[in-house]
């Protein structure tokens, strides 16, 4: 599998190689669980795991041909791309702490001043704005149960 | 005759003002929550479903029936503007309808999803006022084996979805299979690939995976590729989101026709919305003129899911009126609100209620009426939306993401499964692996298992279940034809030539 460099994207160049072996792995578990736990063909038949054998042998044999004779360029994956993935783990990771409204908000105020670098009260605004209306639309119209986060327990 | 004056006096029922003002709220409030993600018709019903207890039943159903419809229109439109589906039908509408807004015609597009959606449920509509009894019927012809030959179908036509490497389709299908199969399978009620966790046992919530995988996956790519997001800051005039005469001849028979495939996929049971909106997009890559385009950006592409979508969920109508069984998730919600009226749908329905079924029937068509009405004076609004720069629109597709993910059962496993989707989406992006096949295997193959099973069940693991019955041999014939086409056009190249021409 060659790799194509491009601007942003330098890093992470053996990422493709791994999603297919993830997805043989993956494939290979699913026929093996699928044929040994849950059956392949039962009382006349398919049985529970008849479905997962077929695909997984299909995903594990494909996928470790695209493994050994793809000439097919894949794009390496530059680390800037996922910065979006961590950030947002973190934010999720406070939600129990502060609670779904205020961690969103608090993401796109963070975003917007460090990542992005604009003025902060362009990002005030626009995190106070899209908090705001996540509270008015989901909490108080949809009445979505949002985690209220420990703090505001705390305070009540 | 006596249909059309049944109509008429449905019509005299229902259009008056506190109707006509019921509908047009139920129709904004349908477009607002079917454009954000992770609330469908099923939520938006369900929620206003207790607030009509206290209205006229009439104008309760109006209500419901125009806001029914508000969430197909309200679907297409996070779909087109962010790639992010608001509802799993519009998956399909995704293919061609971010790809159009990347080139700077999203509004274009969001025209076309609105009037292709009007066209395929007013024929939709149409159908069932006067075939409604006789549809029912086709519907309860299709028993398990029709049903499996059915799905066979659709899951050989993701074929044309595969994209420039069939082998990379071919994984991705296998690999949404392989996801649709955790959790406890309807067929043989045993917990499969939960590795323990009781978070699993329901499955793979669906919403959660097509947010993570289309909607944050954009996010992450945005972050490199913030040239792609120029089509979408375009500054787009009005007039140059109009369709122009051409274009409107292009998508009214491609509507008519995905709007006639829709409504018969929609009665049978259980198939759903998404099948039908995927079987008319397949059948417009087959027969449409620019049936090869497809996915690439091409307002028939739009047209063809948004029709189907939306004459299936009509059709969806057809078994819950004439005999009492729900065709969808919204079709149940429905079934439930109606009895809670005093009105018991089946057969006699139509005889002991007229005043309220063909008040319902007339309120679809007052429904989509005003939905088209609605949708069309907030583009403007919308495409204005999507001139905010990349640095804003980054943070706040995210957040849309979270939220959405979390409400559509309110649990926090859900989030983070979303965020790992995404992830995995981007990564397999980079790996030039297709995601929409994957997302439509996951959706198509659970009913191919239960309805394979029942059928063998059934014929005690005869196979001949599947060619003694025409629908299902007519079925499989035509799936054989399907995969043996592009073999045979492959080995008789004066075929190939002619196609081409073509």
């Amino acid at each position: 599998m060659s790799i194509e460099k491009s601007p942003g994207r330098e890093g992470l160049s053996w990422l493709p190689a791994l999603v297919t072996i993830g997805i043989v792995l993956m494939g290979a578990s699913w026929a093996v669980l699928g044929y040994f736990k849950y059956g392949l063909w039962v009382n006349n038949g398919p049985g529970a795991g008849f479905f997962p054998v077929v695909a997984g042998l299909g995903a594990a044999v494909l996928g470790i041909y695209e493994f050994l004779f793809s000439p097919v360029k894949a794009k390496a994956v530059g680390t800037k791309s996922l910065w979006p993935a961590v950030a947002m783990a973190i934010t999720v990771a406070s939600i129990p702490l502060v609670g779904m409204v205020l961690a969103m908000a608090l993401f796109i105020v963070l975003w917007i001043l460090v990542i992005e670098r604009k003025t902060w009260h362009k990002a005030v605004l626009t995190g106070a704005g899209a908090g705001t209306g996540i509270y008015l639309v989901f909490a108080l119209w949809l009445k979505v149960p949002f985690p209220q986060g420990f703090f505001l327990e705390l305070m009540r | 005759m006596d249909i059309l004056q049944s109509l008429l006096l449905g019509f005299a029922t229902s259009l008056t003002v506190p109707n006509l003002f019921a509908a047009l709220i139920g129709a904004s409030l349908g477009i607002m929550i079917g454009a954000i993600p992770g609330l469908g018709s099923v939520t938006g019903v369900a929620l206003l479903l207790p607030l009509t207890f206290q209205m006229d039943p009439i104008t309760g159903i109006i209500m419901l029936g125009a806001l029914y419809y508000g969430c197909m229109y309200g679907g297409s439109y996070s779909a087109i503007m962010l790639n992010i589906p608001g509802d799993a039908p519009a998956v399909v509408t995704a293919l061609d309808g971010y790809p159009l807004s990347k080139k700077g015609e999203a509004g274009k597009a969001l025209f076309t999803a609105n009037i292709s959606s009007f066209i395929g449920g007013t024929i939709g509509i149409v159908m069932l006022t006067f075939m409604g009894a006789a549809l029912a019927k086709i519907g309860l012809m299709f028993g398990p084996a029709e049903v499996a030959a059915l799905v066979v179908l659709a899951l050989c036509s993701i074929g044309w979805l595969l994209g420039d490497s069939p082998k990379k389709g071919l994984i991705s299908t296998f690999v949404g299979i392989m996801l649709s199969m955790v959790g406890i399978g309807l067929a043989f009620g045993q917990p499969r690939f939960t590795f323990d966790s009781m978070y699993l046992l329901n499955g793979i919530s669906f919403i959660p995976l097509v947010i993570g995988m289309f909607g944050f996956s954009q996010v992450l790519e945005m972050m490199v590729n913030r040239v792609d997001a120029a089509g979408l800051m375009k500054k787009i005039g009005l007039r140059e989101s109009l369709l122009n005469r051409s274009e409107v001849s292009r998508i009214i028979p491609v509507s008519i026709r995905s709007g006639v495939l829709g409504n018969l996929v929609g009665i049978l049971p259980g198939a759903g919305a998404t099948t039908g909106s995927f079987l008319a997009y397949v059948l417009e890559r087959k027969v449409g003129r620019k049936g090869d385009e497809l996915g690439s950006g091409k307002i028939e592409g739009v047209a063809a899911s948004e029709a189907g979508n939306n004459a299936a969920a009509a059709g969806s109508f057809a078994p819950l009126l004439s005999l009492g069984i729900p065709g969808s998730g919204t079709a149940a919600v429905l079934l439930g609100g109606l009895m809670m009226w005093g009105v018991q749908p089946g057969p006699m329905l139509f005889q002991n209620s007229p005043d309220f079924v063909w008040g319902l029937i007339s309120s679809m068509y007052l429904g989509n009426v005003m939905a088209v009405l609605a949708a069309l004076a907030i583009i403007p609004f919308l495409v204005k939306l999507l001139r905010v720069p990349p640095a804003f629109m980054i943070p706040v597709i995210a957040v849309v993401c979270v939220v959405g993910a979390y409400s559509v059962n309110n649990s926090m496993f859900d989030v983070w499964f979303m965020l790992g989707a995404g992830v995995m989406a981007y990564f397999m992006n980079v790996a030039k692996y297709p995601v929409a096949p994957l997302l439509l295997a996951f959706v198509l193959t659970p009913r191919l298992e239960t309805s394979l099973r029942q059928a063998l069940d059934i014929s005690r693991g005869d196979f001949s279940i599947f060619f003694n019955s025409p629908i299902a041999s007519t079925l499989l014939g035509i799936t054989a034809l399907f995969v043996v086409f592009p073999f045979v056009r492959k080995l008789f190249p004066s075929l190939k030539r002619k196609a081409i021409k073509k």
